[in-house]
């Protein structure tokens, strides 16, 4: 039987990209509803342009992430790592 | 003649009088009355094959056996199935039974032959696919919408072989922002159903799961054969989270591809299916940040156009300006003019003063009485202390001078208060 590793695993890659994004969306949104002071547009835009920057750095830097459950599952629910070339190599 | 045998086989044996029949009449009687026996006429048979053989009239010439029976069968040319003719195969013929009245043969008119197995497989397969299909297993109004970007993706299947490689190659490439969950399982075989149904059970107690891929590689009927089990369908119809099968090749179609929400045609489809391409994601964000560049030139063309309207509103209020500028300059340009005659009048007053000043000389001044003191050498004494007793003194009148000497000085003398 394997060691139970049911650490808290950090959010997937898709989870922050997907938060970033929709915020993302959502600046696009404000602006294009207008009426704003250029003040709070300049913000807006300021905001927009860092989450790009965020999305694209999630999009450039993820690799994927590979849990494998033990076979015998009728017992108990374990999540053990994948095989080592699967894994990320924590530096 | 059909009444007389309709009377039975009693009156045959009664010779003499009894009518005979020709062959031919009885042969046609035994055609007619196999051929309506409804349940001859829609027949499956299933045994072994014997004395096959298939002469150039392409039709094809057998005989089903079983260890106590043998029954001659024939399949036409337009038959289906005739390359599972070989013999000592066992097979499932479809036809109906009838005579070759020319020789007398009571035959077996097969338009379908399928391998056993198979036959037994596909029909199980019909049965529970329409008895699934009733219980609205395969509705199409509850197959629920794949997520747009899943965060964790579990992928039932073979832990070992190429389908789960296939597919961890797919979403490295497409979508490397996701987890993985494995969880293994058999997927042929007796252990598999069951094995199947334990996965989808250990996925509907994780609550984390977005999106499951329940896969298989290609094969024979009879290896995809626990995805066409009843209680395999069931487990996928009791998932919490969406299903995508890809079992087997494009041209398979098991029931729990028509179970699951979403049938992929084979498992690295189902990869692609299951998310979207981080380049198109790229491509999307790319598309927002150009977006946002076109607003914000928009919001700040708006304010600017704005600030010149407010601008030129202002200037409308404003005062011209511009006379009255003049007018200072004018003021100015004659100040500097004033200026100069009063310099220049100033000048000539100075200069008048001056004659007159020089008009009275110090002679006038003598005349009207008032007189030079001097000292021994001549020059004129400005102070009582520039002399001591005994000391030559001078004074100089308007018509002349007189030589004196001092005999006493008091400078404390007030000439105002004596």
């Amino acid at each position: 039987m394997a060691e139970p590793s049911k650490d808290s695993t950090p959010k997937p890659a898709a989870k922050t990209f997907e938060n970033s994004f929709a915020e993302l969306e959502d600046v696009v949104r404000k602006l294009e509803t207008g009426g704003l002071s250029l003040d709070e547009a300049t913000k807006l835009f300021e905001s927009g342009m860092k989450l790009a920057t965020k999305c694209n750095e999630i999009l450039s830097s993820s690799e994927l992430k590979i849990t494998r459950l033990q076979a015998n599952f009728a017992e108990q629910m374990n999540l053990v790592p994948g095989d080592d070339d699967m894994d990320d190599e924590d530096a | 003649m059909t009444s007389t045998y309709d009377s039975g086989e009693s009156e045959v044996e009664q010779s003499g009088q009894q009518t005979a029949y020709t062959v031919s009449a009885v042969s046609d009687y035994l055609k007619a009355s196999l051929e309506s026996d409804p349940r001859l006429s829609d027949l499956t048979v299933v045994g072994e094959v014997s004395g096959y053989r298939n002469p150039s009239s392409k039709h094809h010439y057998f005989a089903l056996r079983d260890e106590q029976s043998v029954l001659s069968c024939v399949m036409f040319r337009s038959g289906r199935g005739g390359q599972f003719l070989t013999d000592g195969v066992q097979v499932v013929c479809h036809g109906r039974i009838s005579i070759y009245t020319a020789r007398g043969d009571l035959q077996f008119y097969v338009d379908q032959v399928e391998p056993d197995g198979v036959g037994a497989l596909q029909q199980a397969y019909e049965e529970m696919k329409k008895r699934l299909e009733s219980e609205g297993l395969f509705e199409l109004d509850r197959k629920r919408a794949l997520p747009e970007m899943p965060s964790r993706i579990a992928v039932i299947t073979s832990p070992t072989g190429a389908v789960i490689q296939d597919i961890l190659n797919v979403l490295t490439r497409r979508y490397p922002l996701a987890e993985i969950v494995l969880i293994p399982t058999s997927v042929q075989g007796e252990k598999a159903a069951p094995e199947l149904v334990q996965a989808f059970q250990a996925l509907n107690t994780m609550d984390d799961i977005d999106v499951a891929i329940v896969a298989r590689g290609g094969g024979s009927l009879e290896d995809l054969w626990s995805f066409n089990e009843e209680i395999v369908a069931r487990a996928i119809f009791a998932s919490n989270v969406p299903v995508i099968s890809a079992i087997g090749h494009e041209t398979d179609t098991t029931i729990a591809d028509y179970v699951a929400d979403r049938r992929a045609p084979t498992p690295s489809a189902a990869a692609e299916i299951v998310a979207p391409d981080i380049r198109d994601l790229g491509g999307y964000v790319s598309g927002y940040t150009a977006r946002i560049d076109e607003l914000i030139g928009r919001t700040v063309r708006d304010s600017r156009s704005q600030f010149e309207l407010a601008v030129d509103r202002m200037n409308l209020r404003i005062p011209d300006t511009a006379a009255p500028r003049q007018r200072i300059d004018d003021l100015l340009a004659r100040a500097r003019l004033a200026g100069q005659h009063l310099v220049e009048s100033s000048k000539q007053r100075l200069a008048t003063v001056e004659a007159s000043l020089n008009a009275l000389g110090p002679a006038k001044i003598l005349n009207r009485g008032y007189t030079i003191t001097r000292l021994a050498d001549g020059s004129a004494a400005t102070s009582a202390g520039q002399f001591t007793a005994g000391d030559k003194l001078g004074v100089t009148f308007a018509d002349g001078s007189v030589e004196t000497t001092v005999n006493e000085v008091d400078q404390d003398a007030n000439i105002v208060d004596p």
